[in-house]
C-alpha cells in the first residue's frame, strides 16, 4: 500500500508538471491568439473605414461631367454630382419642365433643395450648365411634354420637374439636376488627434463621415487622357478627367503589444465617365 | 469468514486504485477538450462573419460587373426593328444574368427619325449554393438614339456640283435611271430622278450639260450648298470623325454591305458593296468596276471605267455643304460604257449596318440606389 501511495505522488508531481508545461504554453497561446485577435480587429476597422470611404466618394464622383470638378487640392475635392436624369419638354412659365427616370424618392427629397445646377448636352455632346433661378420642384405638368411634335413621355415611376430657368435647354434634350459637393481629409471631431473624412452638400455644414484615416490620406488627379497623376490640380479645371482616391483607413486604438493604430491602404482611380 | 474477509479487502483496494485512475485523466482531458472546442468554434464564427462581408462586397461588385455586361451586349446586339416597348432582354453572363429593358423617352412625330430611349440594365448576382434567388443586384441606365439607318434618295445621282456628260452619240451607252430595279425582296420603290443638280440657268454653277431621252433630269432651283445640304446627310459628322467607319480602304466582293470611310481619293475597279464615303474624288477606273450601295463623296465623281456600273444612289459634290466647290463630276464619254440606277435593296443593305441604338455620349447612369 505504501509504495503504491508512493507512486500516486510521483504520478501527481509528473502531472502537475505536464499541466503546469501546459498551462504555461497555453497562457502565451492566449495572449499570442489575443494579440493576433486585436491586430485582426484593427485591421478589419482601418480596412472597414477605408472602404466605407471609398464606396461614398467613388459612387459620387464616378459620374461626374466636364466642367463637373469645381475645386482640387491635395486634400479636398469638390464636384457637381448628378442625382437625377431626364428629358426636357415644354416650358411652364418661367420654368422648363422635365421628365425624369425613375429613381429613389428619397433621393428627390434630400436633394432637390440643394440643386445647384442644371446640365444638358448639346448638340456636340457637350454639356452646358447653369444655375436655376430657384430650386426646381415637381410638377405635374404632362402637357408640356406631351404638347411637343416630338413627344416626351414620363416613365412609369419617373416624376415630371420644374425647373425655374431661362429658355435654354432645348425640349428633348437628355440633362440631369446637379448638387455641389465637396469632401474634404482634415481633423477629426469624433476622434480627436486624429484625421476624418468630412463631406458638405452645397454651401451647408461639414459634415464628418467617417474616421480615422492616416494625414497621407488625400486626392490625386488626372488631366486629359494622361495616365499621369499629381497631387497639384491643373489651373484648369475642366481638364481634370478623374481622381485617384489615397485613402490610408487606420483602427481607432493600437492593437495589443503595438505603439501604432493599424493601416490599410487602398488607392483607387476613379475616370469621370460622363465626358 | 477469513474468506469473506480477504475478499472485502480485495474490492476496497480495486476500488481505491479505481478511484485514483478516474482521478486527473478524465477531468483534464473534458477541460482541455472544451477549450479547444470553444476556441475553436470562435475562429469559425469569425472566419464565418468576415467571409460574409467579403462575399457581400463582392457580390455587389459582380452585380455591377453583369450589369455592365448586359448592356454593352444590347448595344453590341444588331437590332433590324425598333423593339416594342414591352420588351427586355435577358443576358446570361458567369455568374448571374442581366435584364435589359429600353424605354422610349421621346416619341418623333416622325416614327422614321431618331427616339431617345433610357436603356436600363439590372445585374443579378446568382450563387448556386443558395438557389435561383438573386443574392445582389444593380441597376445601371444608359440613354441611347434609336437611328433608322435611312435616307431619303432624291435621285440616282444627286450633284451639287453639277454633272458634265460626256455621252457618244454612238455605244458604248450610258444610262443614269431613276426607276427602281426589280426584284428588291421588299418590292419596287417610287421612282426618282436621274439627276437632281442646281439649276445653274438661274443660279450659276455647273448644271448637267446634255440628257439622253431615258434620263429624267430635276435642276433643283436653289444654290449647290443648298443643295448638297438637301440631301439630309451630315457630311460635317463623317469628315470630322463622328462616324466609324467598319474600314478605312475599299473593299471588294464584301457582301456584308459594309462601312467604308477613305480620306483623300480613292479609285474603284472592281466590284464593291456597301457605303463608300471618299472626302476627295472618286475615280471608276480599269476594264469592269461596279457598286453596289451608297456612295457619297466630298468632290466629284469620275466614271473612267470601260464599264462602270452603280446600282443604289451616288451623292457627289458634298464638301459645297461647307461652302467649297468641288470641280463638275463627269460621265460618260468614248469607251466609257457606265450605268448608274436607283435600287432601294442596295441602298438598305448599304444603311442596315447603321440601324439600331447608338449609345448618346456623356449620357450614362450608374449611381442610383433604385430603379
Amino acid at each position: 500500500m505504501k509504495s503504491r501511495a508512493g507512486f500516486t505522488l510521483i504520478e501527481l508531481i509528473v502531472t502537475m508538471i505536464v499541466v503546469a508545461v501546459l498551462g504555461t504554453i497555453f497562457a502565451q497561446m492566449l495572449v499570442q491568439d489575443s494579440r493576433f485577435v486585436s491586430k485582426l480587429e484593427a485591421m478589419v476597422e482601418a480596412r472597414q473605414t477605408a472602404r466605407a470611404a471609398l464606396t461614398t466618394i467613388s459612387v459620387e464622383t464616378r459620374m461626374v461631367s466636364a466642367g463637373g470638378v469645381t475645386e482640387a487640392t491635395p486634400a479636398r475635392v469638390g464636384v457637381i454630382v448628378p442625382f437625377a436624369w431626364g428629358v426636357a419638354c415644354g416650358r411652364d412659365g418661367s420654368s422648363t419642365v422635365g421628365s425624369l427616370i425613375p429613381t429613389d424618392s428619397m433621393m428627390f427629397a434630400s436633394s432637390f433643395t440643394n440643386t445647384s445646377s442644371v446640365n444638358w448636352i448639346n448638340a456636340a455632346g457637350i454639356y452646358v450648365s447653369l444655375p436655376p433661378a430657384t430650386a426646381p420642384v415637381l410638377s405635374t405638368n404632362i402637357a408640356a411634354c406631351t404638347a411637343l411634335a416630338d413627344t416626351v413621355r414620363a416613365l412609369p415611376g419617373g416624376q415630371l420637374v420644374a425647373i425655374p430657368m431661362p429658355d435654354l435647354m432645348p425640349a428633348g434634350s437628355v440633362f440631369y439636376l446637379g448638387e455641389s459637393v465637396s469632401y474634404e481629409f482634415k481633423a477629426s471631431s469624433l476622434i480627436p488627434t486624429r484625421w476624418g473624412l468630412w463631406r458638405q452638400d452645397g454651401s451647408g455644414a461639414w459634415d464628418e463621415l467617417l474616421a480615422p484615416f492616416d494625414t497621407s490620406s488625400g486626392f490625386a488627379y488626372y488631366v486629359g487622357v494622361n495616365d499621369t497623376v499629381d497631387t497639384n490640380p491643373p489651373a484648369l479645371l475642366p481638364s481634370i478627367s478623374g481622381v485617384e482616391l489615397r485613402l490610408v483607413g487606420e483602427s481607432q486604438l493600437n492593437p495589443e503589444g503595438l505603439s501604432a493604430p493599424e493601416e490599410f491602404q487602398l488607392e483607387t482611380r476613379i475616370t469621370f465617365v460622363n465626358r | 469468514m477469513a474468506l469473506n474477509a480477504t475478499r472485502t479487502a480485495t474490492k476496497q483496494k480495486m476500488a481505491l486504485e479505481g478511484r485514483a485512475e478516474r482521478g486527473f485523466a478524465l477531468p483534464f482531458t473534458i477541460f482541455m477538450v472544451t477549450l479547444i472546442t470553444i476556441m475553436l468554434a470562435a475562429s469559425f464564427t469569425r472566419a464565418a462573419s468576415e467571409h460574409l462581408v467579403a462575399s457581400s462586397s463582392n457580390a455587389s461588385l459582380s452585380a455591377l460587373s453583369i450589369a455592365e455586361s448586359g448592356l454593352q451586349a444590347f448595344f453590341g446586339d444588331t437590332f433590324t426593328v425598333r423593339p416594342a416597348e414591352t420588351d427586355s432582354f435577358r443576358y446570361n453572363t458567369v455568374g448571374g444574368y442581366a435584364w435589359v429593358s429600353p424605354d422610349i423617352m421621346q416619341r418623333p412625330a416622325d416614327t422614321l427619325q431618331n427616339f431617345i430611349y433610357v436603356v436600363r440594365s439590372v445585374g443579378h448576382v446568382i450563387e448556386p449554393s443558395q438557389g435561383s434567388v438573386p443574392v445582389a443586384r444593380r441597376t445601371i441606365a444608359q440613354f441611347a438614339r434609336w437611328q433608322t439607318g435611312s435616307m431619303n434618295v432624291v435621285g440616282a445621282f444627286v450633284a451639287p456640283n453639277g454633272v458634265i456628260s460626256r455621252f457618244a452619240a454612238t455605244p458604248p451607252p450610258v444610262f443614269v435611271l431613276g426607276n427602281d430595279v426589280t426584284g428588291c425582296p421588299a418590292g419596287i420603290a417610287p421612282p426618282v430622278w436621274s439627276f437632281r443638280v442646281p439649276d445653274a440657268d438661274s443660279i450659276g454653277g455647273v448644271e448637267v450639260d446634255t440628257i439622253t431621252a431615258t434620263m429624267t433630269l430635276e435642276e433643283q432651283d436653289d444654290w449647290p450648298q443648298t443643295v448638297a445640304l438637301g440631301t439630309g446627310v451630315d457630311w460635317n459628322q463623317i469628315v470630322t470623325g463622328g462616324f466609324i467607319a467598319d474600314y478605312g480602304t475599299i473593299q471588294y466582293g464584301d457582301l456584308t454591305y459594309p462601312t467604308q470611310l477613305i480620306i483623300g481619293d480613292a479609285t474603284v475597279n472592281s466590284v464593291g458593296y456597301g457605303l463608300l464615303m471618299v472626302t476627295g474624288d472618286l475615280t471608276f477606273s480599269g476594264g469592269f468596276a461596279q457598286w453596289n450601295g451608297v456612295i457619297l463623296v466630298g468632290g466629284k465623281v469620275d466614271f473612267n471605267a470601260s464599264s462602270a456600273f452603280v446600282y443604289g444612289t451616288v451623292i457627289s459634290g458634298l464638301n459645297e455643304q461647307f461652302g467649297v466647290s468641288p470641280p463638275a463630276s463627269a460621265i460618260g464619254g468614248p469607251g466609257f460604257a457606265t450605268r448608274i440606277q436607283y435600287s432601294s435593296c442596295s441602298v438598305d443593305d448599304a444603311l442596315r449596318s447603321l440601324t439600331g441604338f447608338v449609345p448618346l455620349p456623356n449620357a450614362r447612369v450608374d449611381n442610383w440606389a433604385t430603379y
